[in-house]
């Protein structure tokens, strides 16, 4: 009993820790610098083909459409590396 | 799709409405339009119209009409579920109609803050939603730093039609938290990451849900409580060199009726000309069908749900193709036309489809166009 | 690296941003850029002795499009001000199709193209759009790093000072 708990807790650790290296390696894939971006260095991130759809909201009707087959709640996209205007 | 689940996903999508008015974004009109169809007689046409203008420098407003058109075919047809089917004529084909409204407000506060709320309303002859939101976004360091909290309250009256005409309603409520943070990493990239939490209680059945087992019909019956929570993380980047950009964003939710879910969601868009774009985008999902542990252990063999998709088990592929056309080129050598130069055109195709057997395939096909006045 | 350690990393590197850029009584750090419209080249020497406003806008700058009409009154209403409008596009044509007409044919602006962001750089500007008013000394005045259209009327005030010697 006590062999099978710490072999569990073992999984559990292991499994947190590859949950942790992948997220790591998903930020190195999109890491291009660990900088302060400055307010005139934003026009890629202020382009349109990043994530057009969010840009104007168009995404809600692809939201709605999996809310009628699907159990997940949220939807992923917010404010914050657009174009770093007024202050 | 069934307008009723669609007016009530509308409510929870109003988060993401709301926050997309932002201070850094432009003015704009938009005229979408989009026709889903599945692999059943089901259609659903919507047309919208949105609007959101800059008011006294620091103060944005945001309105969003939107109207849903469903036909079905006639009752006998889809006999097995009746769900959202509150007429009961056997004869005649379906036709259900929705009208939505949104509208919001969000002010700059100190230069770093900004403050939102959102009312939204959504009617349909058995069905009624309304919602309240607010946010709060803070900026950190130029904003290469944010944090957004937004919190709902959605009231619903599930409404349920019955044999001699008339309309029983049912109240359900849900409460919903968000907290976001975007963190930029490049001038290039950028990733965001959040949890979602939820609490939905009162009817949260659908009244028209019945199955059919042997020579008896027993209606759907769920808990009525449920609590929700997501985790998510999105990474995107520019790609220079290409002209092009990919997003990637994982999430994955659970609730307390032990249903678990995994979503990734790939998107690739490039520039093909300077003017157009084209952008594409494969999800996938994979849910865990329900068990009602603690709130069946009460009442064993009281909840059923065999028929609602939602809380089976499930797999899931989303597959879309588009393109995005700005009139500036054409404006450039028309200047005539030059009050069109922040003008663009979008259209696309998507197939949302299911691994399933043949009784339990699933298909629809939906096709978007929207008209964007950016001024 | 722990997780830990590398998310507190990103967070005190997003956290810190130092200002690098002339403060008001320091001297403005010269330039010379092509124009917008057409040919030829301008500077900031070229306007010595003359009150300078530099406005720093971009195609991708949402509250720009509501700041440059505004520019153009300025431009108009202080003769003898001189207003250099760099816009700090990557691509020449997107920031050719975000001017209107009205701003194309405008005789007060002169439009300059900063495309490598230098002079950007050299300003270190915290905000997009930004305004810096330059005297006849040549010596920074003023700052507004992301500034709306409700600044207008402060930015107006500020130059009459300039130009009338205060």
């Amino acid at each position: 009993m006590k062999a099978a708990l710490q072999a569990a807790t073992l999984a559990a650790a292991a499994s947190r820790t590859a949950v942790a290296y992948a997220a790591l390696a998903l930020l190195a894939l999109a890491l291009g610098g660990c900088a302060v971006v400055k307010p005139y260095e934003r026009e890629k991130l202020a382009d349109p083909i990043m994530n057009p759809d969010d840009a104007l909201g168009k995404q809600s009707v692809e939201l709605k459409l999996f809310s009628t087959r699907e159990a997940g709640i949220g939807g992923g996209s917010g404010v914050g590396g657009g174009c770093g205007c007024a202050k | 799709m069934r307008l009723r689940e669609v007016g009530a996903a509308a409510a929870l999508c109003l988060g993401l409405a709301a926050m997309n008015a932002h201070a850094d974004q432009i003015d704009y009109s938009a005229y979408p339009y989009s026709a889903f169809s599945e692999n059943r007689p089901t259609k659903v046409a919507t047309t919208a119209f949105s609007l959101v203008k800059t008011l006294f420098e620091k103060t944005r407003v945001m309105l969003d009409i939107e109207l849903d058109q469903t036909t079905d075919a006639p009752l006998e047809s889809d006999g097995t579920t009746g769900a959202s089917r509150p007429a009961r004529q056997s004869k005649s084909s379906f036709l259900k109609n929705r009208g939505q409204i949104i509208a919001g407000v969000q002010r700059d506060l100190f230069g770093n803050t900004e403050v939102s709320g959102s009312y939204y309303f959504s009617q349909e002859v058995d069905y009624s939603s309304q919602s309240v939101v607010g946010g709060l976004t803070q900026y950190f360091a130029e904003k290469n730093f944010t944090i957004e909290l937004t919190g709902q309250y959605q009231m619903d009256s599930v409404g349920e039609i019955r044999d001699d005409g008339s309309l029983l309603n049912r109240g359900k409520e849900v409460h919903k938290a968000s907290l976001r943070i975007t963190q930029l990493l490049s001038p290039v990239s950028f990733v965001r990451m959040g949890v979602d939490g939820q609490r939905d209680h009162g009817f949260l059945s659908d009244p028209y849900r019945k199955s059919i087992q042997g020579k008896d019909t027993i209606q759907e019956r769920v808990p009525s409580m449920r609590f929700r929570s997501a985790g998510w993380i999105e990474c995107d980047r520019f790609l220079t060199t290409l002209a092009a950009s990919w997003s990637v964003e994982y999430r994955y939710a659970f609730d307390d009726w032990n249903l678990a879910s995994h979503m990734l969601w790939f998107k690739f868009n490039k520039y093909i000309t300077p003017d157009w774009i084209l952008t594409t985008q494969y999800r996938y999902y994979i849910q865990s069908g329900i068990d009602f542990g603690d709130y069946a252990a009460g009442n064993p063999g009281y909840y059923f749900a065999p028929d609602d998709p939602k809380l089976k088990d499930g797999e899931y592929h989303f597959i879309g193709l588009g393109v995005t056309c700005y009139l500036r080129a054409f404006c450039r050598n028309h200047p005539t036309w030059d009050f069109l130069r922040r003008t663009s055109a979008a259209l696309k195709y998507s197939r949302y489809f299911n691994d399933a057997a043949a009784e339990n395939a699933y298909a629809g096909n939906l096709l978007e166009s929207r008209l964007s006045f950016e001024f | 690296m722990s997780v830990i350690r590398l998310s507190t990393l990103i967070l005190l590197g997003a956290l810190s941003a130092a200002f690098a850029g002339p403060k008001p009584g320091a001297p403005a750090p010269g330039f010379k850029l092509p124009h917008l419209l057409d040919g030829g080249e301008a500077g900031l020497k070229d306007y010595a002795g003359n009150v300078v406003v530099l406005d720093f806008w971009a195609s991708w700058c949402a509250p720009c499009a509501k700041t440059l009409p505004s520019l153009s009154r300025m431009g108009a209403g202080h003769p003898g001000l001189a207003v250099l409008a760099l816009s700090i596009d990557e691509d020449r044509d997107k920031a050719l199709d975000f001017l209107g007409r009205k701003e194309k044919a405008n005789p007060s602006l002169t439009y300059l193209h900063d495309r490598k962001r230098a002079v950007a750089e050299a300003y270190d500007l915290g905000g997009m759009p930004s305004l810096v008013i330059v005297d006849r000394k040549g010596l920074v005045r003023y700052r507004h790093d992301g500034y709306t259209e409700a600044d207008i009327p402060a930015i107006e005030a500020e130059i009459s000072a300039v130009m009338g010697g205060t």
